[in-house]
C-alpha cells in the first residue's frame, strides 16, 4: 500500500511539469498611443491613438533620412 | 500600415559606430550588452572593405519567437518583434535561434551569471505604459510614441542605417542606387549578402 502511494505520488510530481501552460507575453499599448513623457514631437501632428495620422507623421519624419529630399528643401 | 524595417547601404556605411553609440545612451544599455554592432568585412583593403550596421531585423517570420519556451515574444501591428521580460527565463534559446546575434544577455542580473534577454526594440519599448518609467527601466526609450524613428538611424551621420516604414526605406534606397548607377559609380543594390561579401554567388 505505501509502495503504491509513493508511486502514485512520484507520478503525479512527474506530470506536474507537464501541465504547466506557457504564459505568453502582456498585452502592450499601440505605438500610435502618445508617451506619457515630455519627450514627444509635437510638431508631428499626430493625435494620440490614432493610428494613421501617427503613421503619416512617421512617413514624413522618414522623409528626413532622404538627402535628395533635403538637399532640394535647402 | 506600416512594416517597421531597418536597411543598410554598405556603400555609405563608414564605420563610425555612431549608431552603436546613439543606441546605448539613448537607451542606457549596461555594459557588455550591444543591442546593435557594426561589422566589417574585408578590414584594410582597399576598395573591398564593407562594413554594415546589425540589430534585431524584426523578421517577419522571427526564429527567436518560434523557439521561445515561455513565449514571451511579441510582434506589434507594426512588424517590431519585442519580448516581455517578466516573462523571459534567460534560457537562451532565442540566441540560439537568431542568425544576426541579435538577442543580449546581460552578466550579472535576475539569474545570477545570466540575465533577462535584452535586444534591439526599433525603439518602440515593451509590454509597459508608453513612455512610462517602468518601460524606460526595462527596455529603454520608446520613441515610435514619441512620433520619431529609431535614434541609431536618425542618428546616421552618412545615413547609411535607414530605418521606418519599409516602403518610404526601400524607395529612399532605390532612388540612391538609380542614381549612384546614372553616375556610373557603384550601385550597391544589393545590400548586404554573399555578393557583397564576396563578390559572387554563393557555390551550389
Amino acid at each position: 500500500m505505501k509502495l503504491i502511494t509513493l508511486a502514485i505520488a512520484a507520478a503525479a510530481f512527474m506530470v506536474a511539469g507537464c501541465s504547466q501552460q506557457a504564459t505568453g507575453a502582456k498585452a502592450d499599448q499601440a505605438s500610435s498611443a502618445t508617451a506619457n513623457n515630455n519627450y514627444v514631437d509635437g510638431s508631428s501632428g499626430w493625435t494620440s491613438g490614432d493610428k494613421a495620422s501617427w503613421d503619416k507623421a512617421l512617413k514624413n519624419r522618414a522623409q528626413g533620412q532622404n538627402d535628395y529630399v533635403r538637399s532640394k528643401s535647402l | 500600415m506600416a512594416q517597421m524595417k531597418f536597411i543598410c547601404d554598405t556603400e555609405r556605411c563608414i564605420e563610425c559606430n555612431g549608431c552603436v553609440t546613439a543606441c546605448k545612451a539613448e537607451h542606457d544599455v549596461p555594459w557588455g550588452v550591444n543591442r546593435r554592432r557594426v561589422v566589417t568585412i574585408n578590414d584594410g583593403e582597399v576598395g573591398a572593405e564593407k562594413s554594415i550596421s546589425v540589430a534585431c531585423m524584426h523578421c517577419a517570420d522571427a526564429p527567436c519567437m518560434a523557439v521561445c519556451p515561455v513565449q514571451c515574444f511579441y510582434k506589434t501591428d507594426e512588424g517590431v518583434v519585442l519580448h516581455d521580460k517578466d516573462v523571459c527565463i534567460g534560457c537562451g534559446y532565442c540566441s540560439y535561434a537568431c542568425p544576426f546575434g541579435a538577442p543580449q544577455f546581460p552578466q550579472s542580473a535576475t539569474f545570477g551569471m545570466r540575465g533577462k534577454m535584452d535586444k534591439c526594440t526599433f525603439c518602440a519599448g515593451g509590454p509597459e505604459e508608453n513612455g512610462s518609467q517602468a518601460e524606460y527601466e526595462k527596455y529603454g526609450r520608446n520613441r515610435l510614441s514619441e512620433g520619431k524613428l529609431p535614434a541609431c538611424a536618425e542618428m546616421c551621420s552618412t545615413k547609411a542605417l535607414l530605418g521606418g516604414d519599409g516602403d518610404v526605406i526601400s524607395d529612399i534606397f532605390r532612388n540612391r542606387v538609380t542614381m549612384r548607377q546614372a553616375n556610373g559609380k557603384e550601385a550597391g543594390a544589393n545590400l548586404f549578402g554573399w555578393g557583397t561579401a564576396y563578390g559572387g554567388k554563393p557555390a551550389a
